[in-house]
């Protein structure tokens, strides 16, 4: 369990994490969604003790991580896949991590075994790709067999079979009843390894619940393809449905269900050829949710240079 | 089975970061193979040349001139201190390594420990070989008798002794501007200001005004820790000892005080 009060993080003027007060939960995986700059890694720090809050905490199972008896078997991190010598053997750089935590040796060659680099385990680090990078970085997270495990973007750099091997991973660790907090800018990504989302915008929690709830919520729009085009527009906009035309057949329409649609059209005498229900992808939900943040960021910008 | 990570623990873990790098292990080899080489082949020219350019019987001290190449030493020992922890800044390693241990202080403590074994064996080992070394170049190449000295002669062992420990102080203030600046260049930078620039701007001075701050730079003060013939205007070799050991111990604790408060 990771819990966050009022976590705020302020460098000079600018606001990179604001009052974020979340719970995240054991036994499932946790997306933490938001676009580039909006304080999911400065977020992550603060719960590994590198960076100081300006304000508000960030505990691990009720503790600092400061005050964690060995860190690296309470929690394991993937923060950044270059964050070691790269002139360093995988093997030596994970065998100093187990080193300073008291960890078994013959630990570092199973969890090199775990991500499948054993047979690289003697070569330098600074030699690996980015997707041999991040499988480094996860044996180095799970030395500990910790209870609580943070990856910022994990996927970045694997190839699609490393991409499938990291979302089967994250659950089978949240089956285990770990938690797993999962940092991505990919929605689709989060949409198949998430159970619950952690969404932010600017530094401020947008929105927070089970990834089914976000999509399910979020209102699609219909696509309706007719002759009598005009006429089908008319009477939806009476029953206040806001409509886009697409072409001289095809109509898109916002805040109504394709069952809404649907009786309209009857109501009016309308032909129809087509009534489709656009579903909305947790991309759609995602760009909506913090388009407002991404907007406030460009005024954000003007300001400043006005003073 | 202790309840919580252990100096020996966190030590340990710096002793293999450090071994498990190809430039820290061979910077050392470097540094022993040319403070030796270089000291002896200076010995040995200073020998033959001996009364030519000014050495005369009253300013020659064996001693510092067998350890010649401590002055190369002095300068690589430095960099190997500040890059311990500028090296984890630069490649940010540093993350990785704070949230294995995050008791900051320790963590400087451990690194502290493993510079000093290192160096310690490595200065001491150099020191002796350049003092045997250079002795038997100089007793096989003297001109006049009796420029060579042996290690049972007055103060001669004290001298090799605290030679040695001045590369080990060195280290530690290039250590302590690596914690203070972040920044491998930087800290090279303050340091070979005040080891190698500031001994030259200081002999535009007059010497009135000079002498008083020579004495207390610190490659001046690493010359008098190994010197039997004292100069009468710098402080004894115990003196200068302690007065680098206090110019290591500040700094060290100014860079461990921000790195404590800085975010990694």
């Amino acid at each position: 369990m990771i819990e966050l009060r009022d976590l705020t993080k302020t460098y000079e003027n600018v606001v990179a994490v604001d009052g974020l007060t979340v719970d995240i939960r054991p036994g499932v995986v946790t997306g933490f969604l938001g676009p580039n700059g909006s304080g999911k890694s400065t977020t992550m720090r603060m719960i590994l003790g590198l960076d100081q809050p300006t304000k508000g905490s960030a505990t691990i199972n009720g503790m600092k991580y400061h005050d964690l008896k060995f860190p690296l078997r309470e929690v394991g991190a993937l923060i950044d896949a270059k964050a070691l010598h790269p002139g360093r053997s995988a093997r030596n750089h994970l065998l100093a991590l187990a080193a300073s935590n008291n960890i078994p040796t013959k630990r570092v060659d199973e969890v090199l075994d775990i991500v499948g680099l054993s047979k690289v385990a003697k070569k330098r680090a600074g030699n690996f790709s980015l997707g041999m990078g991040q499988r480094l970085g996860i044996a180095a997270a799970l030395l500990g067999d910790p209870g609580v495990l943070l990856f910022d973007e994990p996927v970045n750099g694997l190839d699609p079979e490393g991409i499938r091997w990291v979302r089967e991973f994250f659950r089978g660790l949240a089956s285990e009843g770990r938690t797993v907090f999962v940092s991505s800018h990919l929605m689709s990504e989060m949409a198949l390894t998430a159970d619950d989302v952690i969404v932010i915008g600017r530094g401020k929690l947008i929105r927070q619940g089970k990834i089914s709830d976000l999509t399910e919520n979020a209102l699609g729009t219909v696509l309706v393809r007719s002759p009598q085009v005009a006429d089908l527009e008319a009477a939806l906009r009476r029953a206040g449905y806001g409509v886009t035309t697409d072409n001289e057949s095809t109509l898109t329409v916002s805040g109504a269900t394709s069952e809404q649609v649907g009786e309209v059209a009857h109501a009016s005498s309308v032909v129809l050829h087509e009534l489709t229900p656009q579903r909305a992808s947790l991309e759609d939900v995602f760009m909506e949710l913090t388009a407002d943040s991404v907007e406030y960021s460009g005024a954000q910008h003007q300001s400043g240079a006005e003073q | 089975m202790s309840t919580r990570i252990t100096l020996p623990m966190s030590t340990k873990a710096e002793w293999i970061k450090f071994r498990s790098l190809r430039s820290s292990v061979y910077s050392i080899i470097t540094l022993l193979v040319l403070t030796i080489g270089l000291g002896s082949l200076i010995t040995y020219a200073r020998t033959k040349h001996f009364g030519h350019d000014g050495d005369n019987a009253l300013g020659w001290d064996p001693v510092t001139v067998s350890l010649t190449g401590f002055f190369f030493a002095e300068f690589v020992v430095g960099v190997v201190g500040a890059m311990i922890i500028t090296g984890e800044y630069a490649t940010s390693s540093i993350r990785t390594s704070l949230a294995a241990f995050p008791r900051r202080v320790e963590f400087v403590l451990s690194k502290a420990i493993v510079l000093i074994g290192v160096v310690f064996v490595m200065s001491e080992a150099m020191a002796f070989i350049s003092f045997f070394l250079g002795q038997s170049l100089i007793k096989s190449a003297e001109p006049v008798t009796g420029l060579s000295t042996t290690i049972g002669a007055t103060g001669v062992l004290h001298a090799v002794i605290f030679a040695g420990l001045s590369i080990v102080l060195l280290a530690l203030i290039g250590f302590g501007l690596g914690l203070l600046l972040k920044r491998t260049a930087a800290a090279i930078t303050v340091f070979v200001s005040f080891l190698l620039v500031a001994p030259i701007l200081v002999a535009f001075l007059p010497s009135n005004w000079g002498d008083p701050i020579t004495k207390w730079l610190p490659g001046t003060l690493a010359r008098g820790m190994m010197s039997i013939n004292r100069d009468p205007e710098t402080f004894t070799p115990n003196v200068c000892g302690l007065v680098l050991l206090v110019y290591a111990i500040v700094v060290i604790a100014a860079g461990t005080y921000l790195f404590s408060k800085r975010d990694a």
